[in-house]
């Protein structure tokens, strides 16, 4: 049984405008793919190395990443949204986000938020912290605090459970 | 009230009289369409602890597999993957399995598979071109691919639509890309973020399928979750030409957009005052008028890819490039999107056009388009009538990327340097 995330305490990493999936997963590094430990490997490696080389080296467990507008656009790529699991972040609040990114996320439980205006409110470095329950971001190092868009039931239901995939398995079960 | 087209289909597909926007509906599919991401479905599946992968699929007439994308593959692991892929496709017992069908699986499902009014699923990006054919396709990850091959049905916001409505005629030299790179450079690549397009109008209506397929494919560079255009004899016509499938054609159930309908946003565009159009590196938005950006070398140019591999397309190429040379410096590639485009071009003698004047005719596929063909090296320059210029799309993160229409493309190919097409025409 999937433990779901109640918070999550990490360092925020700022990205700016339009990061698509080519950067965050480099086409190659599909192209490699057999779905295995050696892909997400090479992936987490080869993510972001456009715009910020050895990236995977220095984020942790917990770390958030917020971005500006459209955030992961471009071609639909799971292993971008895995790529962001496997380096250690457990969020992503963006201004805004691509449709085919945000569902591919709460496909596989990943917790992704749409905040207008959120990169003046958190700096890169800054010690942050999501309340799921509350769907409150605290900035621990700025003491302020701001709300985030409840999810929907649905989709709620979906990244506590773990992920579409276990859905699958208990209606099967429900069967 | 009126719904519009993607309000109509998903109300039907989820079984109510009328849906709104935001509403979350629980739909049945029509069509899933999956390339080689099939293969990450199948393990998907197995990683969550589906033993032997996927359970059962839904429907066998209405799921289709297409290895087009790695076609023919170009490293051994590719070549691993899709051996996997062809036991599995056989462990499924999969109705339609097309195995080394080179092409881009868009073009292939608007030839083959998809029809108007449907509500369909593609493990690609661009399944919105689909739309160009009256269908309401769209792009879904794999373990999404994974409820939907189970179950038959998933779920979706319902979208708001904008309405793009298009008026008079394009110029020669300007095509449908320049109407998709306009819009991106004047609403951004945001522009339709979660919404739904149409295009609308005296214009979309006289626009040729090839046309339509472009602004549908380029939906999503505009943040768009589907681009559709309505059923008209256009439609009709090049779904009579269908090969195969052709038992399914009467299960086609067009969908037009009340007259009421209600539109969350509506733009005009004079087709007749619009100039060709350039989008430099390394986004979609990042777009200006030809002339800004006029006598930039180039080392490569391109034309392929689901929005631009299409016949009228290689046909503003060929036009361009009879009697003409690619400049010495310049490689010059283009890629149709299907055996049928490749044929049809054969026919119509455009390739031969094309190889007297030096160009690079590849067989079908996705390759230029994401570098898997022609990948570029630091400092190149690319000039492509693809979908993406994203940086390091097409290999190195230090090559700049230009997209522009294939008119722009062929005429700068010619000139080794981007040149607009109408002082050639």
């Amino acid at each position: 049984m999937h433990t779901p995330l109640k918070k999550i305490c990490g360092r925020a990493w700022v990205f700016g405008d339009n990061i698509d999936t080519d950067i965050i997963a480099p086409g190659e590094t599909i192209s490699f793919g057999l779905g295995d430990a050696a892909e997400e490997e090479h992936v987490k490696r080869a993510a972001f190395r456009a715009v910020r080389p050895g990236l995977y080296k220095e984020v942790r467990e917990g770390d958030v990443l917020i971005a500006g507008r459209n955030f992961g656009l471009g071609s639909h790529r799971e292993p971008a949204n895995r790529a962001l699991h496997t380096l250690g972040f457990r969020a992503v609040i963006a201004e805004s986000m691509a449709r085919l990114f945000f569902r591919n996320a709460v496909a596989i439980g990943f917790h992704v938020f749409q905040v207008p205006g959120i990169r003046e409110m958190v700096r890169e470095g800054d010690e942050v912290e999501i309340d799921i329950d509350a769907a409150l971001l605290r900035n621990i190092t700025r003491g302020t605090e701001q709300r985030l868009e409840v999810y929907s039931p649905l989709i709620r239901r979906i990244i506590d459970q773990g992920g579409i995939l276990e859905v699958v398995k208990s209606r099967l079960a429900a069967r | 009230m009126g719904m519009t087209i993607v309000e109509k289909v998903m109300a039907r597909a989820a079984g109510l009289p009328s849906v709104r926007p935001g509403q979350y509906v629980d739909c049945r599919l029509d069509r899933v369409i999956a390339h080689e991401e099939f293969y990450r479905i199948h393990t998907a599946a197995e990683a969550a602890g589906m033993k032997g992968g996927v359970p059962d699929i839904w429907d066998r007439e209405r799921f289709h597999v297409i290895l087009e994308h790695f076609q023919p593959v170009i490293n051994p692991t590719q070549a691993l993957r899709q051996r996997k892929i062809r036991e599995v496709a056989e462990k499924y017992r999969l109705k339609y399995f097309d195995d080394a069908l080179p092409g881009v699986v868009h073009r292939i499902a608007i030839e083959d598979y998809v029809l108007p009014g449907e509500l369909g699923l593609g493990s690609d990006s661009h399944s919105c071109a689909w739309g160009a054919l009256n269908c309401c396709g769209t792009g879904m990850g794999e373990h999404e691919l994974v409820y939907g091959l189970v179950f038959g049905e998933l779920w979706f916001k319902v979208p708001e639509t904008i309405a793009v409505n298009l008026h008079g005629t394009l110029r020669p030299g300007v095509s449908a890309k320049d109407i998709s790179l306009w819009l991106g450079g004047k609403y951004s690549t945001a522009f339709a973020l979660y919404k739904s397009i149409e295009f609308r109008g005296p214009g979309a209506a006289a626009l040729p399928m090839d046309a339509r397929i472009t602004l549908a494919a380029h939906a999503v560079e505009l943040g768009g979750k589907f681009g559709l255009f309505e059923y008209d004899d256009k439609t009709a016509q090049f779904l009579g030409q269908r090969k195969r499938m052709r038992h399914q054609l009467a299960w086609a159930k067009p969908v037009a957009a009340d007259t009421d309908a209600e539109y969350c946003q509506t733009v005009d565009l004079d087709l007749s005052t619009l100039e060709p159009q350039v989008a430099k590196p390394h986004t979609f938005e990042n777009v200006v008028p030809v002339s800004s950006v006029a006598g930039t070398r180039i080392d490569q140019a391109m034309v392929g890819s689901c929005a631009n591999g299409n016949v009228d397309d290689i046909e503003t190429v060929a036009r361009l490039m009879k009697g003409k040379r690619v400049h010495p410096k310049t490689r010059f590639l283009v890629q149709p999107n299907s055996w049928g485009v490749y044929r049809e071009a054969m026919r119509r003698g455009l390739l031969d056009t094309l190889l007297d004047a030096g160009v690079t005719v590849l067989s079908p596929g996705c390759h230029l388009c994401l570098g898997m063909q022609g990948a570029l090296a630091d400092g190149d320059v690319c000039l492509t009538s693809t979908t993406r210029n994203h940086k390091g799309r097409m290999g190195s993160p230090n090559a700049d990327i230009y997209l522009a229409g294939p008119a722009t493309v062929a005429a700068s190919a010619i000139a080794g340097e981007i040149r607009d097409a109408r002082e050639m025409i």
